[in-house]
């Protein structure tokens, strides 16, 4: 303040000496102003003088001049001729005054010129007048004098102007400077006092203050002392009531850093944050987990606030503080601030608690209400004198009134029928301490369910204060039971039928929760697996354990296929029992969501029955497959092999009978020609061997085969028998049906050939074919249904047979009689059967022994193949 | 040797085929030079020897050890020195198949080894003339099919 004060000083003392220096000067140039202007008067009235003498004496000339005119004294000249002297005399003066002001000098030159050619008229006329006596001339003269004179005036008029005009500004000029000169100079004058007078009296007071700072310098130092003494004892003191505190007491520095703390912060920050923190800034290391919140509040507190912040848990030992940011000044200046950190956490658990019993309480009560508001049972209370004091609102609902029209009224005013019942009773018996509870029992009245409680409500004396009544409708609990109990008796009824079945149908099921993992297996499922029902826990794992170890990838497989597309494979698996037999199991089943759990249904079957009896067609089919193929090299080796050697007896024979008849003896020749013979034999064995072989090898076509031309064709092979022996052979119209050719063929020269070999001896043969359409459905058709067949019956007047046999001859290498007596291999009717059956036909045979056969051929009319 | 004679060479490992064959060609009243050899291996290389006169006819059994009939008649047909050679089929067999199968390879002529003497006799003198006609006639070979059993 003073250094200012002094400062502003120094600047007044300059600027005021300025002031006087600039007043000075411009006092001293508005008096020399002031001079300078009365100079100039002076010279325009010098001047103005100067160019009067002029005219006056160009005047004293003129007057002169007509003077001697008039006269002619002379003396009239010496006027005249000394104006000219006078005049030379007063320019000269002039020249020399106006000879910084061009424009007078130029109207000076122009007087001057005007004065000199008045003066030589004046002069030209005087001369005229002594000469001349004309007076027009004299006249004219004198008006040209007058004329120029005029001019001359004129020029005068002008400069005095001007010079009248210079005067009049510097009289303005002198008028104002004589004006300001005295009022600035007396300012100037004042002015110079007045601060003169202020330094005086600052310098008085400065004097003055000196002498008096000294003396309380003095004193102020004793003061110090003293007070120094006494804060060093208060710092002790306050010292030991902060280290004594139980509070966290911890001072920051204006930059809000740990500057000081008392021993039990400090112990409290080395225990949980492990070294001192000292330095460190509030929001680095702070107790409460919001630190910026920590930072904020002791900014607030360094901005002179007091900030209070409650329950606050620290983040290092969990207990709950309360700070106080408290501002720390000195004099007139925070210079930090302070906290106080209380330990609340007793009172804010107990506080926590008190909120948390009084929540329970709320919720209790609210749960207490909202039962007794909702719940369907009925609820009343009554007193000693069974005044009705409080009712749910079931009740209210049942009586059918408010419950403030309720409330008060005794039991018999509200029912007057429970007079003298056992319910009476019982809300008596309570007043006596007694407690009731009556199991459902049809009511009498309403005819409906009612099961009810009724006991004693004791206040905090154990004295009974009323009793409550709670009734319970519980009809549809009992309907629904009694409902419940027949769908369980016919549910097990079902469950036995179906375990039966099961057991019968030889399949078992499970049901498996895939959310919970539990399995569960009917009885016989267990039974399948050999076990006894419900012999063990089922599970996945456990079911697993039982599948054939072939067959375990797949239906693992299976089994996770299942759970993703929901559709269990049915494809058959092995599983091993527990008496190690191998089963085949076929599984079929789906998801059905029973609450919400998924639970898998399947039904196992035991197919093992089927899987064997399937197994055993299939090695049968194998069989029959290799029976066919050897069947198929036997032919070979029949038309080849067989024939080889047969063909070498042949032909051997048959060259020694050529070549050496004559060398043999007639026993030779017979025996020769039996071999021939019996090689022929054999050869056509051979022969229908292979032809009958070759009848379901050949894969031929069907075609349109008409019968009729079938028959003659048959006929014309065995035209030689036919005539020879005179066969009669009757035949009606045939059909004509999809066939192989070839095999109709030899069905019917076998047929008639076989009637002509059957022969009775020297009865000629006689052979009737008869033709009829037949449907499937009557008692002859006996192969395909809704098919139409065509039944050719071959009949004869031959040997005939035993019906016995019927069989028989169609069998392969089956005789019915020798070889001597009828020639024949025993295969051609062997081959009709075969080519028959081909066909999707069938062949029958019938005899009468020495009446003759007949043979019965049913084809269908459209074969499909 | 006679450049007037047939020649003839059969391959067929049964010896009572070939003697019948040498028995039937002696009775036949055409001058022949036959040639008999046990099997397929035989005959080729008979037919292979640089300074053999290759035979007019070729009759061949196709049943045969070591090499059958049918690979022989693969061979010669393949063999630019061979492959114009007359070959006759001499066999058991009377299955179409076989019958076939030869023709498609290149056979001219199919026997069926028949029972009866005389019936072989007959045989070889037609297919002698046939064969005779063909060289005369010149014919084309590649029509030249004969069945005949």
């Amino acid at each position: 303040m003073k250094g200012l004060s002094r400062n502003i000083s120094t600047l007044l003392f300059i600027s005021l000496t300025g002031i006087l220096i600039v007043v000075s000067f411009i006092s001293f140039n508005t008096i020399k102003k002031n001079y300078s202007s009365v100079d100039w008067m002076m010279k325009s009235n010098m001047i103005k003088s100067n160019v009067n003498d002029v005219l006056s004496s160009l005047k004293d000339a003129e007057i002169g001049q007509r003077g001697y005119f008039y006269t002619k004294d002379s003396v009239f000249l010496q006027t005249f001729n000394g104006a000219e002297k006078r005049i030379n005399i007063s320019f000269a003066t002039l020249d020399s005054l106006l000879k910084d002001d061009s424009a007078q000098l130029e109207n000076l030159n122009r007087f001057k010129k005007l004065v000199d050619e008045k003066y030589f008229i004046l002069v030209t006329n005087l001369k005229l007048f002594n000469v001349s006596q004309l007076d027009s001339i004299k006249d004219k003269a004198l008006l040209k004098g007058k004329n120029k004179m005029d001019e001359v005036r004129k020029q005068f008029v002008l400069m005095l102007q001007i010079e009248d005009n210079k005067i009049a500004q510097h009289i303005l000029v002198k008028d104002q400077t004589a004006t300001v000169t005295p009022i600035s100079l007396l300012i100037l004058s004042l002015f110079s006092i007045l601060i003169i007078s202020l330094f005086f009296i600052r310098l008085q007071k400065e004097t003055q203050m000196r002498i008096h700072s000294e003396e309380s310098e003095k004193l102020l130092d004793e003061k110090v002392n003293n007070r120094t003494i006494q804060l060093s004892e208060r710092n002790s003191f306050i010292e030991t009531l902060i280290d004594s505190s139980i509070d966290l007491i911890i001072v920051f520095d204006k930059k809000l850093c740990y500057l000081s703390m008392n021993k039990i912060a400090n112990q409290y920050f080395e225990e949980y944050f492990g070294r001192s923190v000292i330095g460190k800034r509030i929001d680095e290391v702070n107790l409460q987990a919001d630190q910026s919140k920590a930072y904020d509040n002791a900014l607030s507190a360094l901005g002179g606030k007091i900030v209070f912040q409650k329950n606050i848990k620290s983040t290092f030992d969990q207990r709950y503080y309360d700070i106080d940011y408290i501002p720390l000044r000195n004099e007139n200046e925070i210079y930090g601030v302070m906290t106080i950190v209380r330990d609340v956490t007793e009172r804010f658990t107990a506080a926590q608690k008190l909120k948390e019993v009084n929540a329970q309480l709320e919720e209790r009560n609210n749960f207490v209400e909202t039962i007794l508001e909702t719940s369907k049972e009925y609820i009343a209370v009554y007193t000693k004198d069974f005044t009705l004091i409080e009712l749910n609102k079931a009740t209210e609902e049942l009586m059918g009134k408010k419950r403030k029209d309720l409330i008060g009224l005794k039991l018999l005013e509200i029912a007057p029928l429970v007079k003298g019942t056992k319910s009476e009773k019982d809300l008596q018996s309570a007043f006596d301490g007694i407690s009731i509870h009556n199991e459902p029992f049809q009511s009498l009245t309403t005819g409906r369910y009612i099961e009810n409680y009724i006991m004693p409500l004791k206040d905090r004396n154990g004295n009974i204060y009323a009793a409550l009544a709670m009734a319970n409708d519980v009809t549809n609990i009992i309907l629904k039971q009694k409902e419940v109990e027949e769908a369980n008796n016919l549910l097990q009824l079902q469950n036995q039928t179906f375990e039966i079945a099961e057991s019968i149908a030889k399949f078992g099921s499970y049901r498996w929760n895939i959310k919970s993992g539990t399995m569960e297996y009917s009885d016989n499922l267990f039974r399948l697996l050999d076990f006894e029902p419900q012999e063990f826990i089922p599970s996945y794992e456990k079911s697993l354990s039982f599948i054939h170890p072939e067959d375990l990838t797949q239906v693992i497989n299976n089994g996770e296929k299942t759970l993703q597309t929901g559709l269990v494979s049915e494809t058959p698996y092995r599983v091993i029992s527990k008496t190690g037999e191998i089963k085949y199991f076929r599984s079929s089943g789906k998801f059905s969501s029973e609450s919400g759990n998924n639970i898998l249904i399947v039904a196992v079957q035991d197919i093992t029955s089927d899987v064997e009896a399937s197994n055993e067609l299939q090695n049968k089919n194998n069989e029959l497959e290799n029976a066919n193929a050897e069947l198929a090299s036997f032919s070979y080796v029949a038309s080849h092999d067989l024939q080889e050697p047969l063909r070498k007896i042949q032909g051997f024979s048959k060259r020694i009978i050529e070549k050496d008849e004559e060398n043999l003896s007639d026993v030779g020749k017979e025996y020769f020609s039996r071999i021939i013979a019996a090689a022929n034999r054999m050869e056509k064995l051979i022969k229908s061997l292979l032809s009958f072989s070759s009848t379901n090898l050949s894969e031929v076509d069907f075609l349109e085969t008409n019968l009729n031309q079938t028959l003659s064709e048959a006929l014309n092979v065995l035209n030689e028998k036919i005539t020879n022996l005179g066969v009669v052979i009757e035949s009606e119209t045939l059909p004509t049906l999809k066939a192989v050719p070839l095999q109709m063929h030899q069905l019917f020269s076998n047929l008639i050939g076989n009637s002509i070999k059957y022969s009775k001896p020297g009865v000629p043969t006689q052979i009737k074919i008869s033709v009829e359409k037949i449907y499937s459905n009557e008692n002859e058709g006996p192969i395909n249904k809704d098919n139409t067949y065509w039944k050719i019956a071959f009949s004869d007047n031959g040997i005939g047979f035993e019906q016995e046999f019927e069989n028989k001859i169609f069998e392969i290498f089956q005789r019915l009689h020798s070889k001597s007596e009828y020639e024949g291999t025993g295969i051609g009717l062997a081959i009709c059967k075969k080519i028959v059956v081909a066909h999707n036909g069938t062949i029958s045979a019938s005899g009468v022994p020495n009446v003759g056969s007949t043979f019965t051929v049913l084809l269908p009319d459209h074969h499909i193949s | 040797m006679n450049d007037d004679a047939l020649r003839i060479i059969l391959a067929d490992d049964d010896y009572d085929d070939r003697l019948w064959f040498k028995d039937a060609i002696d009775e036949i009243k055409v001058k022949t030079i036959l040639t008999l050899v046990n099997d397929g291996v035989e005959l080729m290389d008979f037919l292979l020897k640089p300074e053999v006169h290759l035979p007019n006819l070729v009759f061949l059994d196709l049943n045969m050890p070591r090499k059958g009939g049918m690979e022989c008649l693969k061979e010669i047909r393949s063999n630019p020195k061979l492959k114009d050679l007359s070959i006759a089929i001499y066999s058991t067999s009377g299955l179409e198949r076989d019958i076939e199968e030869t023709f498609v390879k290149g056979a001219n002529i199919y026997i069926k080894k028949p029972s009866d003497f005389e019936e072989l006799k007959n045989i070889i003198a037609k297919v002698i003339n046939i064969n005779w006609h063909y060289h005369t006639s010149g014919l084309n070979k590649d029509n030249f099919l004969l069945n005949l059993y």
